[in-house]
């Protein structure tokens, strides 16, 4: 991540001084991981989607003011897209997040995609009713595949929050998977 | 849902990807931003009475943004036009990218500058000529770029005698304008003497310095020269797939070369580009050859050469018997 870091650090300053291509690399290197952290954010992936862009266009007009903390440029990413979602769950519901996130779905996007499977349609829904700061940790430990040691850096949190967060994040994941009625799809019996 | 398939379904979210229609317009929102803003930066710090023109400037530039793009040389947006193109290069994210944007970029203002020779504006056709050649220079970043003495490549035997030979359908009129551009060792009309005499009056050694002369009045009856200009010469190659190729051999032989020394360049990212001493309106014919252990494979293309710049149209190698 060190490395990462490094690069990512190059690469804004570059962007911060005018060089469009620099901000183009890191678009390149962080647009996947960055909708898959709104798609967990979001209502739909097309939600998601527009989540993405703003990020993007937020980030680029932030870039001045963008100080290197030694962390990749994704946790700044991660950051604003927090606020842009917090944000635009407001305007659409006027709630709070804790609300809209806690508050159980209806529905599940299922019919935008054909190719994605039940079950990670379930676990999806289910993540998107969890707290943030769970679905954070679980999205970048497991979908992301940082270690808990970057994840702590990413989060500005210490290693042992991150682990706490994990284990509770992945228990109320059960608990909404078996809330939703999710479960038919994988035994409850199997839940621990 | 058990941890294994929980974590699996977990890991499949992270298999999802951002689709290629939504990438495509988050980049171009991006390049519009990234255009305003470096527009924005380029500014005065400016008061708050100076507020309300900037922001009409921009709203206007917005809006006319769209319209700009397709605007025709002979248009009071097509400056506009070419700061937008520009900007568009820089966030071509990959060099591959990049360069087959640049070669349409020089492609379509080289259409541009025919068209408006046609209808008969040659100052707006020296405009496009102008960007063509800066979107030469833009590329010329990206690509192999190879300075060379070559014998010139030129096969044409159509080479211009002193016999009444039909023009050079692209001959670069002296258009001073053109001088507008950056091309290195590219702009004719600027760079060559002011005594383009090309008869074969031999020049006798003992004439004496003239005071400055003159430009030489031109005559009724055009007689086409000979002259020889750098001309930079660039193409795509592709495979049948269309995917662009690296690494083809570029030669003016139409035999499959034996060794690399009988290239005149290489292909990068399927892109080639060279310089070379020739004669505008000369016909040109271009073989690429890429070998691999499943047998040649090989393509040409023929054009004429235009100075300053010479695009091919694209080869695609087909197996070779």
């Amino acid at each position: 991540m060190g490395s990462e870091a490094g690069a990512d650090a190059a690469l804004v300053q570059a962007a911060q001084a005018g060089d469009a291509r620099a901000f183009g690399e890191l678009y390149e290197r962080y647009r996947q991981p960055l909708y898959r952290y709104c798609l967990a954010r979001s209502e739909s992936p097309h939600e998601a989607e527009d989540l993405v862009s703003d990020v993007f266009l937020k980030a680029m007009e932030s870039l001045s003011r963008y100080r290197d903390q030694g962390l990749p440029f994704i946790a700044f990413l991660y950051r604003v897209a927090r606020n842009a979602a917090i944000d635009r769950g407001r305007k659409a519901k006027g709630s709070s997040l804790f609300e809209m996130t806690v508050e159980p779905r209806s529905t599940v996007d299922v019919e935008g995609d054909a190719a994605r499977s039940l079950e990670m349609d379930a676990v999806l829904g289910a993540m998107r009713k969890i707290k943030p700061e769970y679905r954070e940790v679980i999205l970048l430990r497991f979908v992301e595949g940082y270690s808990a040691a970057d994840v702590a850096k990413l989060l500005e949190k210490g290693e042992k929050a991150v682990w706490n967060l994990q284990q509770r994040g992945l228990e109320r994941l059960r608990v909404e998977l078996r809330r939703t009625g999710q479960m038919a799809l994988a035994g409850a019996a199997a839940d621990r | 849902m058990n941890d294994d398939r929980l974590l699996s379904a977990l890991r499949r979210i992270g298999e999802q990807q951002l689709p290629v229609a939504t990438d495509r317009t988050i980049r171009g929102r991006l390049e519009t931003a990234w255009t305003m803003r470096s527009g924005r930066a380029a500014m005065p710090s400016f008061s708050i009475r100076r507020f309300a023109p900037v922001l009409a400037a921009f709203v206007l530039v917005a809006g006319l943004g769209g319209s700009a793009l397709g605007a025709s040389a002979d248009s009071p947006l097509w400056d506009t036009r070419l700061v937008l193109e520009s900007a568009g290069a820089y966030l071509r994210l990959s060099a591959g990218d990049r360069v087959a944007y640049l070669l349409d970029l020089v492609q379509s203002r080289t259409e541009e500058a025919a068209r408006q020779e046609v209808l008969g504006n040659s100052a707006a056709a020296a405009k496009a000529r102008a960007a063509a050649s800066s979107a030469i220079v833009q590329l010329g970043g990206d690509i192999p770029h190879i300075e060379t003495t070559l014998p010139t490549p030129v096969v044409s035997p159509v080479l211009p005698s002193a016999s009444p030979t039909p023009a050079p359908a692209n001959s670069p009129s002296p258009s001073p304008s053109q001088s507008a551009s950056s091309v290195p060792a590219a702009q004719l009309p600027a760079s060559s003497p002011p005594t383009p005499t090309r008869t074969n009056a031999p020049v006798t050694a003992t004439e004496p310095p003239h005071p400055v002369t003159p430009p030489p009045v031109r005559t009724q009856t055009p007689v086409p020269t000979a002259t020889k200009a750098t001309v930079t010469i660039t193409g795509v190659v592709r495979d049948s797939a269309g995917a662009n190729v690296t690494g083809a051999c570029i030669t003016t032989s139409p035999s499959i070369p034996t060794s690399t020394t009988s290239c005149i360049t290489t292909t990068t990212n399927g892109t080639y580009a060279f310089s070379v001493p020739t004669t505008p309106g000369q016909a040109i014919t271009l073989y690429a050859y890429l070998t691999s252990s499943t047998g040649t494979l090989a393509g040409s293309s023929s054009s004429t050469v235009t100075a300053p710049y010479t695009v091919m149209p694209a080869m695609t190698l087909t197996p070779r018997r």
